[in-house]
Formats: C-alpha cells, sequence, structure tokens
C-alpha cells in the first residue's frame, strides 16, 4: 500500500483525533467510531492504526503523567500533523472525485 | 472505583503489543470503570473480555509474521483463518525459530530411526518375508538320523527315494539332490571355472512351484541313467557369463568334462540354498539333472538331499509324523548296521534357524533403540513445552480449547518425526549396503535384505509411533495445567516440579537403555578380542591357500593327482619369497572334514559301544609346515606315506584322553575299515570355529585317500594375486584345463569365520553409539533448560555473595543425581538383558564385573561432560541483571 494511502480504520482514528482535541487517547477515540460511525472497534485495532499512522508520520503523539485512576499508568495522547492532515483531504478528495457525476437513488439512503 | 479482574488484566498485559503495553492496559482500565459504574461489573467484565481477546489476535498474529499486521482492516480482528493451515503455520515458524532444537531433534530421530530401520530391513529379509515358492510351509527337508553315532543329520541314500515315494501317504512329491562345485569349461582351450553345481531329480523345480523366467525346467525323464544332459542357469550366473543373452538357450557348457545343453534360467528372485549337516548353505549358480542309478547303489552311501512336498490336503505335522513312522521301519527294509531313523525338518525355520537368535537380539536392540529414541524426544519436547507454558497458556485463556493445544503439540511433534523419519530412510538407504558388506555370504537369504514396501511402511509407521506419544505427555501437560495456576506463576516462565520430575525420569530411562546398549557392545567387544588373541592353532598371516578341483573322468586315479600337486609344489618352492606349499581336502574353519568313527586300539576310553566320532581329512607332505601347524611328537608324511604305508596322524586331545601318558606314536586306530599306525601328533588347528571345536581330528596322506577337490596353502611373503598368477603359469604347463579357483588368503578365511560376530559387534556398536548420543543430548538438555528456569534465583544467589564454584558444584550435584539413577538402573537392566547375548559372547560371562564397571563410569563421566556447559553457563549469571528483571 503506497505511504499515503489511508485504510478506512486510519481515516476513522485519525477524524476522530481531529474532533476529540485535545482530549484524543484510545478510550475517547474508540468511543467516538463506535457513536458516530456505528463501527465496532477494539482498542488493540486503535493502537495498531495509531502505531502505522505514527511511523508514516501522520500523527504525533506524547504521554502523560501517570494517573491514578489509570492504576498509575500514563495516557497516550494523540495529534495529526499537517502531513497527516494532507493526507485526510486527499483521501476525502479521491472518494469526491469517484463520487462525482453519480447520484444515489434515494432507497440507497434510507438503509 | 471499579478495576478489571486482575486475571484478565494479568493476561491482556501479556497479550498486548509490547509497544502499546501501558497505554492499552490503563486505557482500558479507565474505560472498564466507566462501564462498571454504567452498565454494571458483570457486563464490564464480559466487555473487558472481549478486549483483551481482541487486543491478542493482532499481536499473535504479528509475532507469527514478524511484522506489524496489515489486517485491522474492518477492526473486527482480522479474517479467520483456516485451523488447520493456521497450526501448520504456526508449527513450522516455531520450529523455524529454534533451529537448533529442530535440527537436533530431527538429527536424532534420522540417526535412530535410519539405524533401527536398515536393521528391520535384514530381519524383515531373513525372517519375515516369504520365501519365493508354491505355498513354502509345506515344504520338508528329509535327514537320515544317524544320532546313535553322533550325527543327528545325515544325508540320504538314493534308494530311500523310491521306497519313501511308494510309502509315504502324506507327501505329494519328494526331490533328490546334491550340490558340488564342478569344473565348467564353455568353449576349447578356455580358462576352467569352478562352479556350484546342484544335480536333482527332474520334479525340483516344478515341486517348489517356481517356473524358470527363460527356457523351460527339467522333463520328466530327463533325469537318471537313461536321461540327457540339460542344464538350467541361475539368473546371476547367465548374467555373469552371457551378459544376459537369451542366446544362452541352446548353448552347450562342458561340466565335468561332460557337454550339457542350456535349457532354461531360472527367475531374478529365485533362491534356493541346500545345506548339508554341518557345512555352510550353498547357493548353486546351475542345476542340472541327476545321472546317476540312485535306486541300485549302494545302501550305505548317504549322500543326497531330500525334499519333500506335504499334500495340500494334509497338515504339516502329519507328514513330519508319518516320517517318523516311516523311519522306524526303515531300519529293518534297508538292514542297517547301526541304528537309524528319518527325521524331518520343515524348510523356512531350517533355512533361517542359524542365525534366528543373532538376529532376534538385534530386533530387541532395535526396539531398546528405538524407546531410547522416543524418551530423548520426549524430554526434548517437554523442555520445550516448558519454554513454551506462557504463549500456551494465552493461546487457551483465550479460548482455545484444551484440543486445540494438544493438536497444536502432537502437530509439532508430529511435524518433528516424520522429518526424522524420512531423514532415517535416507540414513538407512546410505547405511543399508555398507551393512551388507559386513553379512556374512553364508547368511541365509542375504539377498532378500532391502529397503522394500514392508521396510518403508514400518519406518514410517515407527516415526509417526513416535511422534504421537512423544508430544502426547507434553500434549497432557500442557491442556491439564489449570489456566488460573499457570497465569499466577506466568512471571516466573517455568516447568513445574511435577514436568521437571517427568523430564528427569525420561533422562533417567535414557541413560539407562544407552547403558544396556553400550554393555553389550563392551561385552562384544571384549569377547572379539579374546577370540582374536586365541591360539586357532594355525599361522595367522603370510598364507595363500588356492583351490584346485580334478576333473573326475580323466583323473580317475590318484596318482594322477599326486603327481600334479608334486610338481606344483616343487615349482612353486623355487619363486621368490614361497616358504613352503603344501595342500589339504580341508582347510582350517572351512568344515570341509569327513566325520568318521575311530577306534583307538588300547584306549582308556570306553569306545567299543560309542566309536567316537572323528574328524577326518588328507594332507600332502609340507602341508604341516604350510599352515603352520605344530607337531608335538613323531613325525610329517613324506612322499613315500602312501595308502601302504597306513600312517596317520593324530591331535594332541585324542593322544592326551586316549593315551594319557604315554607316547602315542606307534599306536594303532581303526578308521572307517582301515587300520592305521601314528607316526605323529600335532596341535589341532580349528576346523569349524575360532573358539572350539569339540571334536578329535585324525590326518591321512592324500596319497592314500585324497579326493578330487583340495585347497593348495603356500607359506609366502607374496600377495595372493602374485602367487595365483604364478600358479597359473604353472599349471598351463601341467594342465591347461585344470581349474583353479577361491584365491584366498589365511586373513580372509578367519575374518569370514568371524564375520557373524563382527556384524553383531559393530550393528550393536553404532546402537549403543546413538543411543550414548540421546542420552548425552538429554543430559544436556535438562540441565540447560534447569539452569535457564533457575536462572533468577541462581542470579540472586550469586548476587548475595555465592561463589560462581558453588553455583558450578550445585548443578553439577543436580547432574549427578540423573546420571547415577540412570546408571543404577541401566545395570540393573543389562544384568537381565545381557544375557540374550550369551551365544555370541566369548571369554566373557554376560555379567562381567569389569565391563560393566567400566560402562557406568564411562556413561558418568560423559553424562558430567553434558553437564558442565550449563554449569558454567550457571556461573555466569549476570546478578546486576537478575535484580534489575525483579
Amino acid at each position: 500500500m503506497p505511504d499515503d494511502v489511508l485504510t478506512e480504520t486510519e481515516q476513522l482514528v485519525m477524524l476522530a483525533l481531529v474532533r476529540l482535541v485535545p482530549e484524543a487517547y484510545g478510550v475517547p477515540v474508540r468511543a467516538e467510531i463506535e457513536e458516530r460511525a456505528g463501527r465496532e472497534v477494539s482498542l488493540a485495532a486503535v493502537y495498531a492504526a495509531l502505531d502505522r499512522l505514527e511511523r508514516r508520520g501522520m500523527v504525533t503523539s506524547w504521554l502523560s503523567d501517570p494517573l491514578p485512576e489509570r492504576g498509575g499508568r500514563a495516557r497516550k495522547h494523540f495529534r495529526v500533523t499537517p502531513e497527516g492532515a494532507h493526507a485526510l483531504h486527499e483521501a476525502r478528495e479521491t472518494m469526491a472525485r469517484m463520487w462525482s457525476g453519480l447520484e444515489p437513488h434515494p432507497d440507497l439512503r434510507s438503509r | 472505583m471499579a478495576t478489571p479482574p486482575r486475571l484478565y488484566e494479568r493476561l491482556l498485559s501479556l497479550v498486548a503489543d509490547g509497544r502499546d503495553r501501558e497505554w492499552i492496559v490503563g486505557d482500558l482500565r479507565e474505560e472498564y470503570a466507566r462501564r462498571a459504574a454504567s452498565d454494571g461489573e458483570r457486563a464490564a467484565t464480559r466487555w473487558y473480555r472481549g478486549q483483551v481477546l481482541k487486543a491478542a489476535l493482532p499481536s499473535l498474529r504479528r509475532r507469527l509474521d514478524r511484522e506489524p499486521s496489515q489486517d485491522v482492516r474492518g477492526g473486527s480482528g482480522g479474517a479467520r483463518f483456516d485451523a488447520l493451515r493456521l497450526d501448520l503455520r504456526l508449527v513450522r515458524r516455531q520450529l523455524a525459530r529454534t533451529p537448533l532444537f529442530t535440527a537436533g531433534a530431527v538429527l536424532t530421530l534420522g540417526l535412530g530411526l535410519g539405524l533401527a530401520t536398515a536393521i528391520f530391513s535384514v530381519v524383515n529379509g531373513v525372517l519375515l518375508r516369504p520365501l519365493p515358492y508354491d505355498d513354502p510351509a509345506r515344504l520338508v527337508w528329509v535327514w537320515t538320523d544317524l544320532t546313535s553315532i553322533g550325527v543327528p543329520r545325515a544325508n540320504i541314500t538314493g534308494q530311500q527315494l523310491p521306497w519313501l515315494q511308494e510309502r509315504s501317504a502324506a507327501f505329494t512329491d519328494f526331490a533328490l539332490m546334491r550340490v558340488r562345485p564342478a569344473p565348467l569349461v564353455g568353449a576349447a582351450g578356455e580358462e576352467p571355472e569352478q562352479v556350484s553345481l546342484t544335480r536333482t531329480t527332474a520334479n525340483l523345480f516344478e515341486m517348489l512351484g517356481v517356473a524358470p523366467a527363460l527356457g523351460r525346467a527339467f522333463a520328466e525323464g530327463e533325469d537318471g541313467p537313461a536321461g540327457t544332459d540339460v542344464v538350467v542357469l541361475s539368473w546371476g550366473y547367465w548374467q555373469r557369463r552371457f551378459g544376459g543373452d537369451p542366446a544362452a538357450i541352446g548353448s552347450v557348457l562342458r561340466i565335468n568334462d561332460a557337454p550339457h545343453t542350456v535349457i532354461g534360467v531360472m527367475p531374478e528372485d529365485f533362491r534356493f540354498v541346500t545345506h548339508t549337516s554341518l557345512g555352510p548353505v550353498v547357493a548353486s549358480d546351475l542345476w542340472a539333472t541327476l545321472r546317476t542309478d540312485w535306486e541300485n547303489e549302494n545302501t550305505g552311501s548317504f549322500s543326497y538331499s531330500l525334499l519333500g512336498r506335504v499334500r495340500p490336503d494334509r497338515r504339516v505335522e502329519a507328514g513330519m509324523a508319518e516320517l517318523h513312522a516311516l523311519g522306524a521301519e526303515m531300519q529293518e527294509e534297508f538292514g542297517y548296521s547301526i541304528e537309524a531313523g528319518l527325521r524331518p525338518v520343515a524348510l523356512v525355520p531350517d533355512l533361517v534357524g542359524s542365525v534366528r537368535t543373532a538376529l532376534l537380539v538385534l530386533q530387541a536392540a532395535v526396539l531398546v533403540l528405538l524407546v531410547a529414541v522416543l524418551a530423548g524426544q520426549a524430554a526434548l519436547l517437554l523442555a520445550r513445552a516448558d519454554r513454551r507454558r506462557r504463549e500456551l497458556t494465552i493461546v487457551r485463556a483465550l479460548g482455545a480449547g484444551t484440543g486445540d493445544v494438544v493438536r497444536l503439540v502432537l502437530l509439532e511433534s508430529t511435524l518433528l518425526s516424520v522429518a526424522g523419519g524420512l531423514l532415517g530412510l535416507g540414513t538407512a538407504a546410505l547405511t543399508l549396503p555398507r551393512f551388507l558388506a559386513l553379512v556374512p555370504d553364508s547368511m541365509p537369504r542375504r539377498g532378500d535384505i532391502a529397503l522394500d514396501a514392508t521396510v518403508l511402511l514400518a519406518a514410517i509407521a515407527a516415526s509417526l509411533v513416535i511422534g504421537l506419544i512423544a508430544g502426547l505427555l507434553p500434549a497432557l501437560r500442557s491442556a491439564r495445567s489449570g489456566i488460573g495456576s499457570a497465569l499466577r506463576t506466568l512471571s516466573v516462565p517455568a516447568g513445574d516440579g511435577a514436568s521437571r520430575r517427568t523430564r528427569r525420569a525420561l533422562v533417567v530411562a535414557q541413560i539407562a537403555l544407552s547403558f544396556v546398549l553400550v554393555a553389550g557392545t563392551a561385552l562384544l567387544l571384549r569377547s572379539m578380542l579374546n577370540l582374536l588373541a586365541l591360539d586357532p592353532g594355525f599361522a595367522t598371516r603370510d598364507v595363500v591357500t588356492l583351490e584346485l578341483q580334478f576333473p573326475t573322468q580323466r583323473y580317475d586315479e590318484l596318482s594322477r593327482s599326486v603327481a600334479v600337486i608334486d610338481a606344483l609344489r616343487e615349482r612353486l618352492l623355487a619363486r621368490p619369497g614361497v616358504a613352503a606349499v603344501g595342500a589339504t581336502s580341508a582347510l582350517p574353519l572351512s568344515a570341509a572334514a569327513d566325520q568318521n568313527s575311530a577306534f583307538f586300539v588300547g584306549s582308556v576310553q570306553p569306545q567299543e559301544a560309542e566309536r567316537p566320532l572323528v574328524d577326518s581329512y588328507s594332507i600332502t607332505p609340507g602341508y604341516l609346515e604350510a599352515m603352520g601347524i605344530r607337531l608335538m611328537a613323531g613325525r610329517d608324511f613324506t612322499s613315500l606315506d602312501t595308502e601302504d604305508s597306513a600312517a596317520t596322524l593324530i591331535d594332541a586331545s585324542l593322544a592326551a584322553s586316549h593315551w594319557p601318558g604315554e607316547d602315542a606314536v606307534g599306536r594303532t586306530l581303526l578308521l572307517g575299515g582301515d587300520t592305521l599306525t601314528v607316526v605323529g601328533v600335532f596341535v589341532q588347528p580349528r576346523l569349524y570355529r575360532v573358539d572350539e571345536d569339540g571334536r578329535g581330528q585324525v590326518i591321512i596322506p592324500f596319497a592314500a585317500g585324497g579326493d578330487s577337490r583340495l585347497d593348495v596353502v603356500v607359506r609366502t611373503n607374496g600377495t595372493a594375486p602374485e602367487l595365483a598368477a604364478s600358479a597359473r603359469a604353472i599349471l598351463r604347463d601341467i594342465d591347461p584345463l585344470l581349474p583353479l579357483s577361491n584365491v584366498s588368503t589365511i586373513e580372509t578365511h578367519l575374518a569370514r569365520a568371524l564375520s557373524e560376530r563382527r556384524l553383531a559387534l559393530v550393528l550393536v556398536g553404532a546402537f549403543g553409539a546413538v543411543a550414548l548420543l540421546l542420552a548425552v543430548l538429554g543430559t544436556y538438555t535438562l540441565l540447560a533448560s534447569t539452569v535457564s528456569q533457575r536462572s533468577r534465583e541462581l542470579g540472586v544467589r550469586l548476587a548475595i555473595g555465592a561463589r560462581p564454584g558453588s553455583i558450578v558444584s550445585l548443578v553439577l550435584r543436580g547432574a549427578l543425581g540423573v546420571v547415577l539413577t540412570g546408571t543404577a538402573a541401566g545395570l540393573v537392566l543389562a544384568l537381565g538383558a545381557t544375557r540374550a547375548l550369551q551365544g555370541m559372547l566369548y571369554g566373557v560371562t554376560p555379567a562381567d564385573p569389569l565391563t560393566l564397571v567400566s560402562t557406568a563410569l564411562a556413561l558418568g563421566a560423559l553424562g558430567l561432560i553434558a553437564a558442565a556447559l550449563p554449569a558454567r553457563r550457571a556461573s555466569r549469571i549476570d546478578p546486576a541483571r537478575t535484580l534489575r528483571e525483579e
């Protein structure tokens, strides 16, 4: 897969990050995707996607201080980078180009 | 605030990908608390369990692929894998990741299974494969029972055949035959060749139920005085002389100076051996019809073998019983002066009787070896299972059933053993020709030994069985251990006490089994050395032997043969390097002597009734010197000793037992119908076995009672081919049609006599070596894994000041326990098992203390050497690192 092309999961995760600033870490990201997209995603899958995105420079992360409600564990926050935003936008444009000129039938919409 | 169950959280921290472990665990704890507050702890726990499972899948797959999973699309954790393919891939990758373990397991399996397969192919060829005859179980050899004069299996007279054919109701037919070496000439002027010829009644092949591959078998009426001289070739001889040319049919061969027409060629796999009561089995190059008038021969001429076939509607035992009954009538019918009967012996068990015990001992050794291989494999797999416990526990905790884990472990074990089995087949294919080179020619059915379908199936079955059984123990162990307890101890990745005990027991078993094989090897080796150190009564080097066969038609008077020998001797002595020349009718270790009852006049032994049997043979002057046979008293024969001088030589044991304390020279003995005077006493050269003959020897001059066949013996410092060339050149001047054959050295004769022992020694030795290797490997693996399991404990000890030396001795003490127990168990086993070797031992008892003690010491030393490496590693554990890990 070319480096600047995003899978659907990656797009969902990045869009969630954008919406959740500044509370963007695993738990809310998962919840956001579940609520808005209606998708059951596991935390591990979220982190696997974030891990890949980070290595491709699309997101960056930082660690919080250890928190008592997490059993003394740190929290890992994520933010979309300009490259990530560019790729996200590119993905949207790609879809739009593919859709342009096509008008879905109303019956499709209702499902 | 609610927290997730510790068990699941712990599990999660194990399965979650290392990099993200901390935040995943943290995130899930947060959300667990939120869900517990809104939906209750039950639902939260259910949700949490699902998250743990989903966390494991990508991480497991990533471990398999050694690269981050690409497969989180859809977020469900990826597509489902076909179970078996996933299993196979998992097992293959696991094996590839531990190349040392995999190579070790496959190599030891391959070696052990290879050796076992090679030996099994011998046992299969000789004992198990049916003979290529029609219903071979109904074939019975018939001997004359002359137990009354010490010969339980004497040959049959020609007269017995028509009598038996007439009187027997249980047999369809009988075939009469006789095997003799015969000189053969293909074309005029050709150098004569000595062949092994069976002369038989025309019904032999029909009785065996075997048809020739080419041409025809004998027809009725071709035997007897009115028959025709026709000959059937063996496949081997057809290839050798005619290069497999079908035009051989119809050609003429001169056998014993009489023309014989070739009428057929037997199939390639046809084997038929005849054996005498005392000599080795003989296979034939050619078969010709018996042309003598056997019905009217002298009643005392016991010179044929007789084979009968029991009727299909009678039981074999009934046929045997009938022969016993007929034997009782025979005494009266033929008016024998000595007590005689008939002794029927079934062909199949008789054929292999001589090697049956040795082969069964070897087969037992094969089984011991296979059990050792199995124990070794089980120990290796258990050690591996302990190391992989964490992983297997996770797999189970994630919902893989007990069956899945068992399947996984068994699959791995089976994969290993099948690979080992394939390697073993290769090893067997490579080693079998080398074993066969050691197998004596006299071994019955030697030609039937091959890696055939039965052997292949057995090898594959053995490897599968070993794989399943060896894998069962670790599989059951991983399945049985409770997940909870396993998870609690996960921080100490190790086998528990029970597993260690099992593995110790397996290594103890390996050591004990290899002890048995090594002790057996040592006993056989000592027997061999004892035998080689024996004085066999003849020179064991610098002697060349050549066989000479006088065609009976031209050499109808003994004086002619004597003249040839004398001339040959005189001219050979003139050659450089030749020290002495003589000839004999019975070479040492040839079993070629005749047996006669002798009467020693004035003997102190009661012999009127018993008439002790002696080995008798003839020699020419110079033979004793050439063969290095020592004369104790009196003189050797001279050229003046002919039939008239009635001189004889006897061996020292006869002289001492019959005329003790007296001079035997000048005394009289009766041999056959002759009255002979003892002119000399010699030290007995062994005629049968290197160690013991059991019968006395009486020698007469060749000029007084020679045979048409003899062996020329030359003491020389030249080589056998050189001497044979000289002898051929000389013979061309004397009689160009005399065949010279079987050029050999005394070393070869000795080696042949010891060949069965050497074979047993090499085979048992090879087993011992492999078993030893397995035991050392087992000991090493056990201790190495013990050290790695205890590295934390040992590191702590080192950290608080224990000296490395004390750690080494701690590990070695553990090794000593295993090695000592194994050796002690091996000692007990060996005391019982080596008794099976009794018949193959010489000058050493099966429970020989020296052998057993040195075996124990050697095994103990090897065990400690195997332990040295892990011990060293233990002493080098870095205490600082151990503390950091805590």
